[in-house]
């Protein structure tokens, strides 16, 4: 673990609470901010990368997610779990990021109506799994990819998800489900497609 | 795993997706030294740009990581040296990022002094950041080992840039004189590039890095 | 492709590996023989009680376990380092400090002679609290790679004397390697060197 060895006997970062730690760091012990930035980092990175499909695009979100973190820190209450406030901010740098790279290269988002057309792009030869389902996020709607990530794979409560995202609660149950859908037909038409291989 | 028909799929995928995904060393040492740029958050600060989706911030900025330059690094405001440039396949550059604008182009990197970084150490001890750069295209696996870090090759990997084949990483250094080594695949090698230590008691030479201290 | 055919090839163990500097350690690795240790403690408490620094020693300690050292060679290396650091700090005077007294150490390792350090102790003349530690490190490195160590305290002193910055030392360092890597004798690239920085630095506003 990357933490730098504390200097007072009995003091030990690793075992403080995530508000204790944002105190510690309004104290002036920045420190602390280095153990919260361990703590959530993986979480936030793979939250990025499942989101924005690619590995730069998510560095620079989360690394601006931390920044604006500690800058605003004074601002984060703690009746809210640190991770949903951090989450907060990270799911707003996705959006920023996806907004910016849509203009970039001009990508076409996929609707429902043109479900025909979001079936997974063939696979490679010898790609895996983790690529296909890659892929298969990739070709979700990002409203619902988003809420699918958050339900599913950082497992935030629909509370959580709705103060994090500023949605209400049944819309992200009803994006969620549409993802689940989706992944599914999708998945069924790769493996349908694969038969007789 | 499951097919897409079993109510189980969704566990399948969602654990597949749920696998981590690594955070790379350099990326949170970048970080930190940015943290440590920016002023101590406190009650009584005004800036709230947490949920500014107006940022206009390029999203390059942050892929200059990978160059190495000489001397000053404009906005960026760090004072940079390249260490002598070795003949041969294997050269090593070492820089140090000061945070501080006042660093010219005149004084070289490895004394500029720098704000302190204010770290869990003694209050009046303030760590410098420093990077190691070791150009090494063939290499599967750098480490850093030294006195900073109980000569300890698991402790601090380097990061490899794909397309520079260049491993960095960047640590934070109380003042003083550190002795180090590289390991490369498992063989210890001294920085080409860096002042020698003189004592090869254990069979090789290692080098010398020296931190300044801000108030020099 | 099936999402059964999945060979679920994990990746490679994950760390977040520390990126942030340490504080010396100073406790003997457990990996050492009990009499080496027993040995070793009672090597570094007698140099500490004579006020030398310990950093170095548990250091070396360390650095000779990392290579696999046997054992009694790490002692020797330690014996002999807490010997070199007496002999530095003697020279360098009860007012130096640990970095300095672990640079000169080092500096008598790559062969000068203590009375080089005291003269350079000297040469430092009305900056008492300028810290020796780089014009060291660059005397050490300069003997290193074959300068004659009295030619180079001859140069590194001047430079000391002239007031000459720890960054334009290092500068220095840097440009005299790659002079002798280009050929050029240690006496000539030590003068051309040496005066070329004396006149940058007469030239400073």
């Amino acid at each position: 673990m990357g933490v730098t060895r504390p200097d007072v006997p009995g003091f030990n970062l690793a075992t403080m609470t995530d508000a204790m730690l944002v105190r510690r760091v309004l104290d002036g012990d920045t420190a602390a901010f280095t153990t919260l930035v361990d703590r959530h980092a993986a979480a936030c990175t793979r939250f990025a990368t499942r989101m924005l499909g690619n590995r730069e695009d998510a560095e620079d979100a989360t690394q601006e997610t931390f920044l604006r973190a500690y800058r605003s820190l004074a601002r984060y209450e703690e009746r809210q779990a640190f991770r949903t406030w951090l989450f907060q901010v990270l799911i707003n740098r996705c959006r920023t990021a996806a907004v910016r790279r849509q203009r970039r290269h001009r990508m076409f988002l996929v609707d429902d109506d043109a479900i025909a057309v979001a079936s997974v792009r063939p696979a490679a030869e010898g790609s895996d799994l983790r690529a296909e389902l890659q892929r298969v996020i990739d070709a979700l709607d990002p409203d619902q990819r988003e809420a699918f990530l958050l339900k599913h794979v950082e497992q935030l409560s629909y509370d959580e998800m709705a103060a994090a995202t500023g949605v209400g609660v049944s819309a992200l149950k009803m994006r969620v489900k549409r993802a689940c859908d989706r992944m599914q037909w999708m998945l069924r038409d790769a493996e349908a497609s694969d038969v007789g291989t | 795993m499951s097919e897409p028909d079993d109510p189980r799929w969704l566990d399948d995928v969602a654990g597949e997706l749920r696998r981590e995904v690594p955070v790379r060393p350099a990326w949170r040492a970048r970080l930190l030294e940015e943290v440590a740029r920016t002023p101590t958050p406190s009650v009584r600060d005004d800036v709230d740009d947490t949920f500014d989706d107006r940022d206009e911030r390029p999203l390059d900025a942050g892929r200059r990581r990978w160059s190495i330059t000489v001397g000053p690094l404009g906005s960026l405001a760090a004072a940079t040296m390249l260490v002598a440039l070795g003949a041969g396949a294997m050269y090593v550059a070492m820089s140090r990022l000061g945070a501080n604008a006042r660093e010219g182009a005149s004084r070289t990197a490895a004394t500029a002094a720098s704000p302190g970084l204010v770290s869990g150490a003694p209050a009046s001890a303030e760590r410098e950041v420093v990077r190691f750069e070791l150009s090494a295209p063939r290499a599967s696996h750098v480490a850093l080992v030294g006195s900073f870090n109980e000569w300890n090759p698991a402790a601090t990997p380097l990061s490899r840039d794909p397309a520079s084949g260049i491993w960095v990483v960047s640590l934070r250094l109380l003042p003083g004189r550190h002795v180090y080594a590289f390991v490369v695949d498992g063989d210890v090698t001294a920085d080409p590039s860096a002042p020698r230590a003189a004592d090869e008691d254990f069979g090789s030479p290692n080098s010398v890095v020296f931190v300044s201290s801000p108030r020099t | 492709m099936s999402v059964r055919l999945l060979a679920l090839a994990m990746a490679c163990a994950v760390s977040v590996a520390t990126a942030g500097a340490q504080e010396i350690d100073r406790t003997l690795p457990s990996k050492l023989s009990a009499p080496t240790r027993a040995t070793l403690e009672r090597l570094i408490d007698s140099a500490r009680v004579a006020g030398l620094p310990v950093d170095p020693l548990y250091s070396k300690v360390r650095e000779g376990v990392f290579r696999a050292a046997e054992e009694p060679r790490v002692v020797a290396a330690v014996q002999r380092l807490t010997r070199d650091l007496g002999d530095a700090r003697s020279a360098l005077g009860d007012s130096a400090g640990a970095e300095e007294i672990a640079a000169g150490a080092n500096a008598l390792r790559a062969g000068l002679h203590p009375a080089d350090l005291s003269r350079l102790r000297e040469s430092r003349g009305l900056r008492p609290d300028r810290p020796l530690t780089v014009a060291l490190v660059v005397l050490a490195d300069l003997a290193t790679r074959g300068v004659p160590p009295a030619m180079a305290a001859a140069s590194v002193n001047e430079l000391v004397a002239g007031n000459v910055s720890d960054g334009s030392l290092l500068s220095f360092r840097q440009n005299v390697e790659r002079d002798l890597v280009g050929g050029r004798s240690p006496a000539s690239a030590l003068d051309a060197r040496t005066r070329a920085m004396i006149d940058a630095e007469r030239r400073r506003p």
